[in-house]
């Protein structure tokens, strides 16, 4: 295994190249007070960790590089299942034609695809609540659209490369739109205000625009 | 509840506190204020805890009214034209300094002037709901502050109950902080993605000139300069958590500094970080403003972070009871 490395990206931020998975490093850094670390936050390949201004670095770090060689032992939890609904009716999902027919498959089948697949949060970025989710059947990879859309409504669900991910919040979006969810990805007034959290393993539940709706009604 | 009346906005106003760090493994920035070094000399010297959130002003600052007697402090940049309107004729505002407000009279703080930042703090403290720990806004996501957005004309910000213990002002705090604040040589560490630029690329970050852009907010400053050199395999890189104050180098060799309000993730790759120390005087630059680059060494910039919070403390301390909710009988 590649040695475990410290990258400074500022005097408080240290990012952790793990020679592990970042993500179920983040899960073992974050289950634990390390004395000294305000926040971890996991990235693509990198475990950063801000210290607070008091913190003695050295210390911190040595604690943080023990639980990661933990990890690298095969010391990793059990993350949960959660599952989303969606609805790939077109008013949803305005890419599906095109994603589905670069893949050689009716709309319905791609859709279908999509959501045959157990899915892992490897990050969260972007915008409070946007989880990056890896282990898009292959078939279905596409690249951004060319220029994003000026709007994309909360709760729709998109490709990019090889990963999905579900819009927390109306935003610009260049991932390509396959269907929406009615639930809340990200809810301040929540205990746990962003729905996923990285290390997380996500399944898709199609559901019909009558359920949609329902659901929807509920949730507002 | 007595409030904050605001009976014109300013450009970009914003309910800020220190900020919600903690939460970057959600996707949420820390936010707080920009000057957040100012933002505690004000609440300081109102004897207000630290984290008593105020309002942020950017450039053209609100005219407010307070509906009941208050101390209010103005830090930040220094609104040269700021005054209240009392039963004595217009009195100018002065600069960080507890200035008594009676309910009623208007406030009117007009240009920062020579800083685009200014906060206006008030005795108390403003009583919006805090949003995963903070009063903080996040606009872009519609978090915290009043309602998740800029201020609008008509808005009344409930004000916190208070037992105002303001300060004279210590000798040597205003020279000290325009110190800090006026900076224009700022200084950086080398950041994430340092080593895989070509070693051109810190002689130019370090020695060119550059400009901010209009294009300029809460989430990022862009700067116009000389191009930089990219790495060549900067497409390959995948998200990372970023920083505040990072230096973002984008695929046309321009910067972008990352403010409190950025994503939390990013795949521009990252060249240098603004020091903290430096942080406020950032925040202080205006567009068209002019700015050079110092690299320092990790060790060095933890050295001089960590004087600065010396220098800060020995000229003002926090009041020993700052957390009391009933504070002292006089």
């Amino acid at each position: 295994m590649d040695p475990i490395r410290v990258i400074w990206a500022s005097p408080l931020e240290a990012h952790i190249v793990a020679g592990a998975d970042p993500t179920a490093c983040y899960r073992a850094l974050a289950a634990v007070d390390i004395e000294g670390v305000q926040e971890v936050t996991p990235g693509s390949r990198t475990v950063q960790l801000r210290l607070r201004v008091a913190a003695n670095p050295d210390a911190s770090l040595a604690r943080a590089v023990s639980i990661i060689e933990g990890v690298r032992a095969g010391n990793i939890d059990q993350p949960r299942i959660i599952e989303i609904p969606i609805c790939c009716d077109p008013d949803f999902a305005p890419d599906l034609e095109r994603v589905a027919h670069d893949a050689g498959l009716t709309s319905d089948a791609a859709s279908d695809l999509h959501a045959s697949a157990e899915y892992r949060v490897r990050f969260l970025g972007f915008s409070p609540g946007f989880a990056y989710m890896d282990g898009l059947p292959t078939p279905l990879h596409a690249p951004r659209l060319d220029s994003p859309r000026p709007r994309v409504r909360a709760g729709s669900v998109g490709i990019a490369g090889a990963r999905t991910g579900i819009y927390p919040s109306d935003s610009p979006g260049g991932w390509r739109l396959i269907g929406a969810t009615p639930l809340r990805m990200f809810d301040p007034a929540r205990e746990d205000a962003a729905l996923l959290s990285p290390g997380d393993r996500v399944r898709f539940r199609r559901i019909t625009r009558a359920e949609f709706d329902a659901l929807a009604r509920g949730a507002g | 509840m007595p409030g904050l009346l605001v009976t014109q906005p300013g450009l970009f106003t914003t309910v800020q506190d220190l900020g919600r760090p903690g939460h970057g493994a959600s996707g949420v920035p820390p936010s707080g204020a920009a000057d957040a070094l100012s933002l505690l000399v004000g609440n300081r010297l109102l004897g207000n805890p630290d984290d008593a959130a105020a309002l942020e002003i950017t450039l053209m600052g609100p005219s407010v009214t307070l509906e009941r007697d208050a101390w209010i402090c103005l830090a930040g940049a220094r609104c040269p034209s700021a005054s209240v309107a009392t039963a004595r004729g217009e009195q100018h505002l002065p600069w960080c300094e507890p200035v008594r407000v009676r309910a009623g009279e208007p406030i009117s703080l007009g240009s920062t002037g020579d800083g685009a930042r200014s906060l206006l703090c008030v005795s108390g403290g403003l009583d919006v709901p805090r949003v995963l720990g903070s009063r903080s806004t996040l606009a872009g996501a519609a978090i915290g502050g009043l309602g998740g957005r800029p201020l609008r004309a008509g808005d009344l910000i409930p004000l916190r109950e208070a037992d105002p213990r303001p300060r004279a002002v210590p000798s040597g705090l205003h020279a000290w902080l325009t110190s800090q604040l006026t900076r224009r040589i700022i200084r950086v560490v080398p950041s994430l993605h340092a080593e895989l630029f070509p070693p051109d690329a810190s002689r130019t970050l370090c020695s060119a000139g550059f400009t901010v852009s209009e294009q300029s907010n809460r989430i990022g400053t862009r700067l116009r300069g000389p191009a930089l050199p990219i790495p060549h395999d900067a497409g390959l890189l995948e998200s990372e958590p970023t920083v505040t104050g990072g230096l973002q180098v984008s695929v046309d060799g321009q910067l972008i500094a990352l403010g409190p309000d950025r994503p939390t993730t990013g795949g521009y790759p990252l060249i240098a970080c603004v020091i903290e120390a430096d942080l406020w005087a950032w925040a202080m630059l205006r567009p068209r403003e002019r700015v050079h680059f110092e690299l320092v060494e990790i060790d060095a910039a933890r050295k001089i972070d960590r004087e600065q919070r010396e220098q800060r403390e020995a000229l003002l301390p926090e009041a020993e009871d700052a957390h009391a909710p009933g504070g002292q009988t006089p």
